[in-house]
């Protein structure tokens, strides 16, 4: 009696330690042969299996396997991916390669989840004479660079703008407003009418601040949010308070739908995407999200938010989806063949096909409603990331006083001068 | 009716002394190998991340793979001069005091009325049911029925109480309505949590009392409420250390595209927004998210202790 229990105890004690030992994802890339085609390639997606983005890079990987007779093993984690990453890279059992953006860049750096791609970007797509660097505009490569040189291979754009309904302004595309005091007008007009013409979900504070941060990148460029978070003395610029002062005159003009600080989303871009509304700023992800339930009469475009001063156009934000590689791979070799693979043309075209994003290929044509974005993104000098990468870097500041100081802005509840000094004031008790 | 059992004690020590001899020792024997396994179990997953939980709040580091190092008690300092964190805590225990003055009014009505209505068991089911929806589901209802054009301001408006209309989820409001949701969610829990106790209580005990003329309020007060003190104080501990970790209901009702704005954070908001750096790939502050666990652990040891505090008599049993 005494032996079993005692046994008993000891295969529990076992159990129980086993358990903790278990391996977040078997067949780790750390132990791969010499030979590439012993183990397949790991490779964590963030996408929902089905998904157009999913079924585009599984086919990616069935031909590449067919080319060269290298595996891949995929695995669609979902959207919460990146947590798992970094510590499966950090206590080395993490993927060859993986899906990443430029939001995790700064993160991944810190984690030693990112190596040095520039090899990667030199490799020639199979097919084309041209490397991966070739083939991407000069303003994604500036965009997906830090200081470390380039963070992954890019696959999807994604940039700011704003959407309008064509059917209402068919003369958009070609003859935009010149100003933001035009799309004033324009809007203000619509208003007299008897129709509010700006949607916005006011209940996701990052879509609140799209505003101001377009509003500062055409008044004082890209850089301006990240100085107002380092320097409490960035508050009392000139060309920032232009930038306040704009929005605040927008918001009295009273051109949002009703109760929109107390709108959930999705509400206001489904009203937007029905008809209800003609404007919206937002994201070029707006369109393939709202795309099941718009109005037949609505032709969703997008454009630049139009600039404070004709004579000074805005930088364009940009974003991007791709893959990044696992510095502790021992396949580089393969990681780098797999990834110009994927970079081939007809791959890239399915982004907007299929996914009806932006692919990151100069020569790839975006969907039809994003041309105007596309082409802005192009032919870009200047580009900003999103929100000056502030959100990344400082997210306390971002998350708890340029959000909500904002927030309160953009409803109205304070004007352009309090604003300005309850910025400077906790920007300097944070950095205190 | 009603009798002080605070000697029991001294009968439970003899009995287990009584137990002693052969068979004692050879349950001694038994008591480390079986006791092993869970103790094991326990250190590792309990002891052990707590342990290094409080370690982490006097660090600075955003994970593996990432630098670690030594802040002493700059992170609780942090905190402490911190208007957001004073904000969120400042919500956390109005939440935790307004929402729990709310359930246990809904509890002791259902004292008083449930113990004699007809359909009293229905009315306690229909009551439970909103507490096995998910926090998620019940958060993200409840705020589109608040919703400028949802359901409450539509029947407000049908009603021609178009003043009342309101922008519910408005910075203002958001977190009044937030509240109104947790009660919602909650006091089904409560409510079959203390008439479980009421229904132990012999009817006989209320016949007396109505025998003697004690009308319902006196019956709750000299029967229902005494005898029912001990799972109230349990209803309380439990209410506080649910209250003060409420989270899921309140980015269910904010959505998972934005951060909840200042009004509607509570300590666990804040704790997650640190966490996860907030919605845009921020960097990790696991330090400062420790420390707000380990202040969010002492607020809860505090408020049960106090709660304990004020329920402290002898405990009573009917005879």
């Amino acid at each position: 009696m005494r032996n079993s229990i005692r046994v008993a105890a000891v295969v529990s004690a076992l159990l129980v330690l086993s358990a903790c030992g278990t391996k977040i994802q078997g067949g780790a890339s750390s132990d791969v042969s010499s030979d590439p085609k012993a183990k397949p390639l790991v490779y964590w997606g963030k996408w929902a299996k089905g998904t157009p983005q999913a079924t585009l890079f599984e086919n990616v990987i069935a031909d590449f396997t067919k080319e060269t007779g290298v595996k891949v093993d995929v695995q669609w984690l979902g959207k919460a991916e990146e947590e798992q990453i970094k510590n499966a890279i950090a206590t080395g059992e993490g993927p060859d390669f993986f899906d990443t953006a430029i939001d995790h860049t700064a993160e991944f750096r810190a984690a030693g989840a990112l190596g040095d791609m520039s090899a990667v970007f030199k490799a020639k797509i199979p097919g084309e004479n041209a490397t991966i660097e070739e083939v991407l505009p000069k303003s994604v490569l500036q965009a997906i660079s830090d200081d470390k040189g380039y963070g992954f291979v890019p696959h999807s754009v994604f940039s700011v703008g704003l959407w309008y309904d064509a059917a209402r302004y068919p003369d958009f595309a070609t003859t935009p407003p010149k100003t933001f005091r035009d799309f004033l007008t324009v809007a203000g007009k619509e208003k007299d009418a008897g129709r509010r013409p700006i949607a916005l979900d006011g209940t996701v504070n990052s879509y609140n601040a799209f505003w101001l941060y377009q509003l500062l990148l055409s008044t004082a460029g890209p850089g301006a949010l990240r100085q107002l978070a380092e320097d409490p003395a960035a508050w009392d610029r000139p060309d920032v308070k232009r930038a306040v002062t704009e929005l605040e005159s927008f918001v009295k003009a009273g051109l949002f739908q009703p109760d929109y600080m107390a709108t959930k989303f999705p509400d206001a871009q489904n009203a937007w995407a029905a008809g209800d509304h003609t404007f919206n700023l937002n994201g070029t992800w707006l369109g393939s999200e709202t795309a099941s339930i718009r109005a037949q009469a609505v032709q969703a475009r997008i454009i630049s938010l139009p600039p404070v001063d004709a004579s000074k156009s805005s930088a364009v934000t940009i974003g991007a989806l791709g893959w990044g590689v696992n510095p502790k791979s021992k396949s580089q070799q393969a990681v780098s063949d797999f990834l110009a693979f994927a970079m081939q043309k007809k791959y890239i075209d399915r982004i907007a096909t299929d996914a009806d994003n932006i692919p990151s290929r100069s020569d790839s044509p975006a969907p039809e409603a994003l041309t105007s974005i596309q082409e802005s993104i192009r032919t870009a000098t200047a580009v900003s990331l999103d929100f000056d990468g502030v959100a990344t870097v400082a997210p306390k500041w971002f998350n708890d006083v340029f959000l909500p100081l904002d927030d309160k802005l953009i409803g109205g509840s304070i004007g352009a001068g309090k604003f300005l000094a309850e910025g400077k004031a906790q920007t300097a008790e944070l950095g205190e | 009716m009603v009798a002080d059992i605070g000697a029991r004690p001294a009968a439970r020590r003899g009995r287990v002394k009584a137990a002693g001899g052969a068979l004692h020792g050879e349950r001694r024997r038994l008591y480390l190998p079986l006791l092993l396994p869970a103790l094991i179990a326990y250190l590792l997953f309990f002891v052990a991340p707590s342990i290094f939980g409080v370690v982490l709040s006097f660090a600075e580091w955003s994970g593996l793979g990432t630098e670690f190092s030594w802040v002493g008690i700059a992170n609780y300092a942090e905190l402490l001069s911190s208007r957001i964190f004073l904000s969120s805590f400042l919500n956390t225990v109005l939440l935790t005091l307004i929402v729990g003055v709310a359930l246990f009014l809904i509890a002791v009505a259902a004292m008083v009325a449930l113990r004699t209505a007809r359909a009293g068991a229905f009315i306690r089911s229909a009551v439970f049911l909103p507490f096995m929806i998910s926090p998620i589901a019940v958060g993200l209802a409840v705020s589109f029925l608040f919703n400028p054009k949802g359901m409450v301001n539509s029947v407000l408006g049908l009603a021609g109480l178009d003043a009342l209309r309101q922008p519910w989820l408005g910075p203002e409001l958001i977190f009044r309505v937030i509240m109104v949701g947790v009660v919602w969610s909650a006091a089904g829990f409560y409510v079959v949590l203390v008439m479980s106790a009421v229904d132990g209580i012999p009817p006989s005990l209320y016949e007396v009392a109505r025998i003697e003329g004690a009308s319902l309020i006196q019956q709750f007060r000299y029967v229902t409420l005494p005898l029912t003190r001990d799972m109230i104080a349990i209803a309380a501990a439990l209410w506080a250390i649910a209250g003060i970790k409420t989270f899921e209901i309140i980015i269910a009702f904010v959505g998972t595209a934005g951060t909840p704005p200042l009004e509607a954070r509570t300590l666990a908001v804040e704790q997650y927004l640190r966490v996860t750096g907030g919605r845009v790939g921020g960097m990790a502050q696991l330090g400062e998210a420790a420390a707000i666990g380990v202040v969010m652990t002492a607020i809860t040891v505090a408020l049960i202790v106090l709660s304990r505090r004020i329920q402290r008599r002898d405990r009573l049993e009917w005879s």
